[in-house]
């Protein structure tokens, strides 16, 4: 007779057994406990595998879960943003235009400087005008990606001319904040896209350079590579932190506290987004109070 | 084709799928056979028992032969797959000869499955032939 041993992950009946059992009752005695325990350690192994994929599922739930809790954390914040961004042109603008309803009674015109008052205070609105326009524009733009109906106009085109242009329409504010601007594009870099699209993207990657460049010197440079035109834009001001490296192309990103700086975290998101639609990429390269250094890339 | 001693799963090439679906196949009028695979897996009962059914599509009652002669025991997984299969096709089960030749271990394994199934009406043989014979019978013929 054989003595079968079962349980804790082990059996001792084998097919070997089972053939070699005289007795043919014993035999299929044997043969059936074989099978449940076979059976038994399927179904145990089963039930392994449905936790795990429950385990699995779970997980994935709470992860879109968060997403979606970050998801709406960044919409609240975006809404803050913007309706701060909003509210404060339009109030420097009410203020404005209340100052330039008073002079324009009859017995202020004949005031001494009125009119040289009036016309600082209209080159304000202008300005407060402008960064309402490019609020909106901005959000249009977003508008326009999510919806998909985001198109490019592409053109022939010198990357170093869309470089030059951006430059000269900073050129008031670069001298006003006494930055070192310097400029390498010692070639030309032709290549065809959407020159209004990559004159934001280059836009905005001075613009942020100005803003968080803590007033130290920036450097442009323009080159071309074997298959495509590069764009370097670095400063060495206060960086983006390690961890936070792989947010900043994401929709609302906002490295710095709202309070330190305007706009509404889009700039960089809208900029990745032209690029890519553009066949390139863009990356970073940043150290804390080191700076920063944004590369274009766009294929020839 | 000439199919290996092994499991065949879902990556199997056409050529091989049709040789394993080619294992079952009509004996008689409302007879079939199935010559089990050496190996046997979840993708072969499926092929097989796929071109049983549209072999015996057009029959209310039927009765079939197992042959088992070659067939080693199949793992859980492929029992599992094979208790589904016979349990959808049983109700229009006359008989179920199988076929065991001096394969031991098989005809301890066909009695259990019959017993663990609650299968009555079936038989099992030493060879083929008298398995299909048995099904005749049964069929009254």
């Amino acid at each position: 007779m054989h003595l079968a041993e079962i349980g804790a992950g082990r059996c001792t009946i084998t097919d070997d057994t089972v053939v070699s059992e005289r007795d043919p009752e014993m035999s299929q005695v044997l043969l059936g406990l074989l099978v449940l325990y076979e059976d038994l350690s399927y179904a145990s192994q089963q039930r392994a595998d449905a936790e795990a994929a429950l385990r699995l599922v779970a997980e994935e739930r709470a992860r879109l879960l968060e997403d979606r809790r970050q998801a709406v954390t960044a919409r609240d914040q975006f809404l803050a943003v913007a309706a701060h961004e909003l509210r404060t042109p339009l109030a420097t603008l009410a203020l404005l235009v209340d100052y330039l309803i008073v002079p324009m009674a009859p017995h202020s015109k004949t005031e001494p400087g009125g009119v040289v008052v009036q016309m600082r205070q209209l080159a304000m609105v202008k300005r407060q005008v402008d960064r309402l326009t490019a609020l909106v524009v901005e959000m249009l733009d977003v508008s326009r990606i999510t919806r998909g109906s985001f198109q490019l106009n592409p053109a022939p085109v010198d990357l170093r001319d869309v470089v030059r242009e951006v430059l000269d329409r900073f050129d008031l504010e670069i001298q006003r904040s006494h930055v070192r601007v310097t400029v390498n594009a010692p070639d030309p870099a032709p290549g065809i896209w959407d020159a209004a699209r990559i004159d934001q993207v280059i836009t905005n990657l001075i613009s942020n350079a100005l803003k968080y460049g803590a007033g130290r010197p920036i450097e442009v440079s323009v080159r071309v590579e074997a298959s495509q035109a590069v764009v370097v834009v670095r400063d060495h001001g206060i960086g983006i932190p390690e961890d936070e490296q792989s947010k900043i192309f994401g929709p609302f990103a906002r490295v710095v506290a709202a309070k330190h700086h305007v706009g509404l975290g889009l700039g960089l998101w809208i900029a990745q987004q032209i690029v890519q639609a553009s066949g390139g990429r863009i990356k970073v390269d940043s150290r804390p109070e080191q700076g920063s250094t944004f590369t274009v890339e766009l294929p020839l | 084709m000439e199919l290996e001693q092994r499991p065949y799963g879902p990556g199997s090439t056409r050529e091989e799928s049709e040789a394993i679906a080619d294992r079952a196949s009509v004996v008689d009028d409302r007879i079939l056979l199935i010559d089990e695979l050496p190996v046997q897996s979840p993708f072969s009962v499926k092929i097989m028992f796929d071109r049983f059914r549209a072999l015996a599509h057009d029959w209310d009652r039927f009765a079939y032969v197992v042959d088992l002669t070659e067939a080693k025991r199949p793992n859980p997984e492929t029992r599992a797959a094979l208790k589904a299969q016979i349990l959808d096709i049983s109700p229009r089960v006359t008989h179920l000869a199988v076929a065991v030749g001096d394969n031991l271990l098989m005809r301890a394994m066909a009695r259990l499955f019959a017993y663990g199934m609650g299968l009555t009406n079936v038989t099992i043989h030493a060879t083929r032939a008298e398995a299909i014979e048995e099904t005749r019978r049964a069929m009254g013929r």
